[in-house]
């Protein structure tokens, strides 16, 4: 009985992103799901839209360049504050963290003017760098976590065995820290794949990612195409998970 | 490694925080003082003023406020609750079917939360499952439309959050060893008792964790009140959207992010101090 | 784990004995109830409790790793049993501290939550906790594993005594032969999910029913028994065998050669071979060993004790 309402509990959980992707294949301008006919009808619509399919592309380069942002910023700060003692690391460490606590309206407005820079002013780096700063928690923690369970004799063991610290790092260190810097990546990924808030103040009505049009349609006129974002967005990031596991896992 | 290593380490992230978030948010704050320039140009430059925040926290204001708060509070009290039935479920679970309950639990995370917006929006509509199945039971006449009011805004939410909530939660049962449940159950107590004596208290680290990302989300809440709610019905973070899109006026914006974050900052860290205080008495 | 039937009177002390994973910790949580079996009844004072949950057989139980909860000081964590039966508080904590006093436990450190206790400590305030509940059958799972071995020692001793003075019929389970002989009325050594023998420790230590446990509580001489004229296996204690001149008034007797050594304090251990023969362990008092290599060796007939079983 437990059983039963917890196996619901958690098709309920799936059920707004099922039902959105059964829409998706609907035959008609109606947001009904089809019962008798599946149609692949407004694939082929989100596929002839220059619009849409750029926002898809323009939403992948951003979400890697975005990723390697974390990474960069996440990785070497978690291997700081795990393992050395400095003044201000436990700030460093609640700095990390604070993306993720500041409301992403706040956020977005705060970074309405990288829109305006001089220099930036329509390039996507503002996008790439502000999707960066949203994933640094997670790669943050993902590494620190990692690092913590990773016994710092290994890295002793190697100073002992005549590696210096850069070659630790590189020898010792880092591969060991391969699943967590993957799995923080692809997180950091996922979000700004996703990430539609932000993207709504700084990305801007020119170039525009997947969610900001599939918002923009939201509010205004919507259709399958907007089932179908969704269930290609979705499907790009699996893709992106899987393939990465596959190309970098174990 | 030197301290000068643990520095240099620590600066790109130092970099992307303050440049970011530091500076931006010290920006706004400058920006919420500016008089508003009334749609020619963003502000009027080198003003100084307090009408943003006395526009803020009028009557009107501070019904918004009141309103965020409870949303954030609701929302927050949903998700632990949920999720902490969700994990207790999942953890009780042999292993093969706990992969699939915490790959179900991911799944939506994967995909954008407008989807999610969007396909709560469509079962809640009249047109909908839920409403049609509504009709077929004959607990009412028409279809419904159950979407456009605060209790859909707030399943939005919850949806958006609860993932979290039950991964926080999920990690702190995973911390807890069966051997301490077992060992209460041989020493005379109930499946109930031990739960309420073990297995909760020692819960309790996860639960704040998850109730206070709950309270941040729901605080901060956007995407449900907007797409899901009554246009009555709405929120800080989506009045701070409409006075910067709709109005033009940047700096009542920045005034209400401002106040956001402070609530959502105040909120948080008058819960921490509730949780520790009492978790402290046992 | 198949055919495993055993029984202790009231007030006894059986000690299950067996290498890791030989089913031993399993029996004791089957008889716990923290498991359920397939198959067969578990009785605790004539009551059948097979179908109860573990709160209803007030069986107290020490885990290994002493599941104290880590919320509760020592003294809450004793009272645990008692307060969830529902006596008064203050009854709760006064029998509890009343206990942690037996067990030895100052005031100071019964405020402490475990992580602040040292092993002994811990294990003590584990002991306490289950004995606090005057329960009907206490279970121990290697109750000293995590400890050193004279805190061990002490313990075991302690152990002893207080399970004398409650007169709680108690099961342990245990990989260390030294301990099980030690402590119990009764030995019952387990292997692959069997129970291959009880009985009382000496029975079980000298009169071996199966080569298995004849190495199991501890060094043995397994000696074909055609060797010595007999049939079946032979086993001989090594502190049995004798050395030097007493060992041609023997039966069976001959000269052999020392190939190692090992000094243990007041004994030691000797290997010796003869040509083509496996080795012989002997143990004799350090004093009497010499340093010649060649050593005469007897095994006396009351020494030897010819295995029934010859399955291993």
């Amino acid at each position: 009985m437990t059983r039963l309402v917890g196996w619901l509990g958690l098709a309920l959980l799936l059920a707004p992103v099922g039902f959105a992707a059964w829409v998706s294949f609907s035959p008609d301008a109606f947001l009904t799901p089809p019962t008798g006919r599946w149609s692949l009808r407004w694939y082929g619509a989100f596929a002839d839209d220059r619009r849409w399919t750029g926002a898809l592309v323009r939403g992948l380069w951003v979400a890697a360049a975005a990723a390697g942002v974390a990474l960069v910023a996440g990785v070497p700060l978690a291997f700081a504050v795990a393992r050395h003692r400095f003044h201000g690391r436990s700030v460093a460490a609640a700095g990390a963290l604070l993306p993720g606590f500041v409301p992403p309206a706040v956020l977005g407005l705060g970074l309405l003017p990288l829109l305006y820079l001089p220099g930036l002013n329509g390039s996507p780096v503002g996008l790439v760098l502000a999707h960066g700063l949203l994933g640094l928690p997670v790669v943050f923690l993902v590494a620190r976590a990692h690092l913590g369970q990773t016994p710092p004799d290994l890295e002793a063991a190697a100073r002992g065995l005549g590696a210096g610290p850069w070659q630790v790092a590189r020898r010792v260190t880092l591969p060991l820290l391969r699943p967590a810097v993957l799995a923080g990546a692809l997180a950091a990924f996922v979000t700004s794949l996703n990430e539609g808030m932000v993207s709504l103040f700084v990305a801007g009505e020119a170039r525009p990612t997947l969610p900001v049009v599939v918002w923009n349609e939201l509010r205004y006129n919507v259709t399958p195409k907007v089932a179908v974002a969704s269930c290609v967005s979705a499907l790009a990031a699996l893709a992106a998970v899987w393939g990465s596991y596959r190309v970098f896992g174990r | 490694m030197s301290r000068a290593t643990s520095y240099l380490l620590a600066s790109p992230a130092g970099v992307l925080v303050a440049g970011l978030l530091l500076g931006p948010v010290v920006l706004l704050v400058r920006v919420s003082l500016y008089e508003p320039a009334g749609g020619r140009g963003f502000f009027v430059p080198g003003t100084w003023t307090g009408d943003n925040f006395a526009a803020a926290t009028d009557h009107a204001g501070l019904r918004l406020l009141g309103f965020t708060a409870a949303f954030g509070a609701a929302v927050a009290a949903t998700a632990v609750a949920l999720g902490y039935a969700l994990a207790l479920f999942i953890r009780s679970l042999g292993p093969t079917a706990r992969r699939v309950a915490v790959a179900a639990v991911l799944l939506p995370k994967l995909a954008s939360a407008l989807v999610v917006m969007f396909g709560l929006r469509q079962l809640l509509s009249a047109a909908g499952p839920v409403s049609r199945g509504l009709v077929a039971l004959g607990v009412v006449a028409e279809p419904v439309t159950l979407s456009r009011n605060v209790f859909a805004a707030l399943a939005g939410e919850v949806y958006l959050v609860l993932p979290y909530a039950v991964l926080v939660l999920l990690i702190q049962l995973g911390r807890i060893d069966p051997a301490w449940e077992a060992a209460a159950r041989g020493l005379g107590a109930s499946r109930w008792q031990a739960f309420r004596r073990v297995t909760l208290p020692l819960s309790v680290p996860g639960l704040v964790l998850a109730g206070q990302l709950g309270l941040m989300c729901g605080v901060g809440a956007f995407l449900g009140p907007m797409l899901l709610a009554n246009p009555a019905d709405q929120t800080l973070a989506v009045e701070v959207h409409r006075q910067a899109f709709d109005r033009q006026n940047w700096p009542r914006a920045a005034a209400g992010a401002v106040v956001l974050t402070l609530t959502a900052a105040g909120l948080g860290a008058l819960f921490a101090l509730a949780a520790r205080r009492s978790g402290g008495g046992r | 784990m198949r055919d495993v039937s055993f029984g202790v009177t009231a007030g006894g002390f059986l000690t299950l004995l067996g290498p890791s994973g030989c089913g031993k910790t399993t029996l004791a949580k089957l008889v716990g109830g923290y498991l359920t079996p397939a198959a067969g009844r578990v009785l605790i004072l004539g009551k059948d409790v097979t179908a109860l949950p573990p709160e209803r057989r007030n069986a107290g139980m020490v885990f290994q790793s002493y599941a104290l909860f880590p919320h509760l000081s020592a003294r809450r964590n004793v009272s645990f049993g008692l307060e969830v039966r529902g006596l008064p508080y203050r009854t709760c904590l006064d029998r509890a501290d009343g206990m942690l006093e037996r067990v030895g436990l100052t005031p100071a450190e019964r405020d402490r939550k475990p992580a602040a206790l040292s092993g002994g400590q811990q294990q003590r305030v584990a002991l306490a906790r289950a004995l606090v509940i005057q329960p009907d059958l206490l279970l121990l799972d290697e109750p000293f594993a995590n400890l050193d071995r004279l805190l061990r020692e002490q313990l075991r001793g302690e152990l002893r005594r207080l399970q004398r003075e409650n007169g709680v019929t108690t099961i342990m389970v245990t990989h260390d032969p030294e301990e099980a002989l030690a402590v119990s009325d009764l030995v019952g050594v387990m292997n692959a999910g069997r129970l291959l023998q009880v009985g009382p420790p000496a029975e079980v230590y000298h009169r071996p029913r199966t080569p298995f446990v004849a190495r199991a509580l501890g060094d043995a001489n397994l000696i074909d028994g055609a060797d010595l004229g007999l049939s079946g296996t032979v086993m001989v204690r090594p502190e049995r065998v004798v050395i030097g001149p007493v060992a041609s008034g023997c039966l069976w007797h001959w000269t052999a050669r020392a190939v190692g050594r090992s000094f243990l304090g007041p004994d030691a251990v000797v290997e010796l071979e003869r040509a083509g023969r496996p080795v012989l362990l002997v143990r004799v008092r350090a004093a009497d060993l010499s340093a010649t290599s060649d050593i005469e060796v007897g095994i006396p007939t009351d020494a030897a004790w010819v295995i029934p079983d010859t399955d291993p």
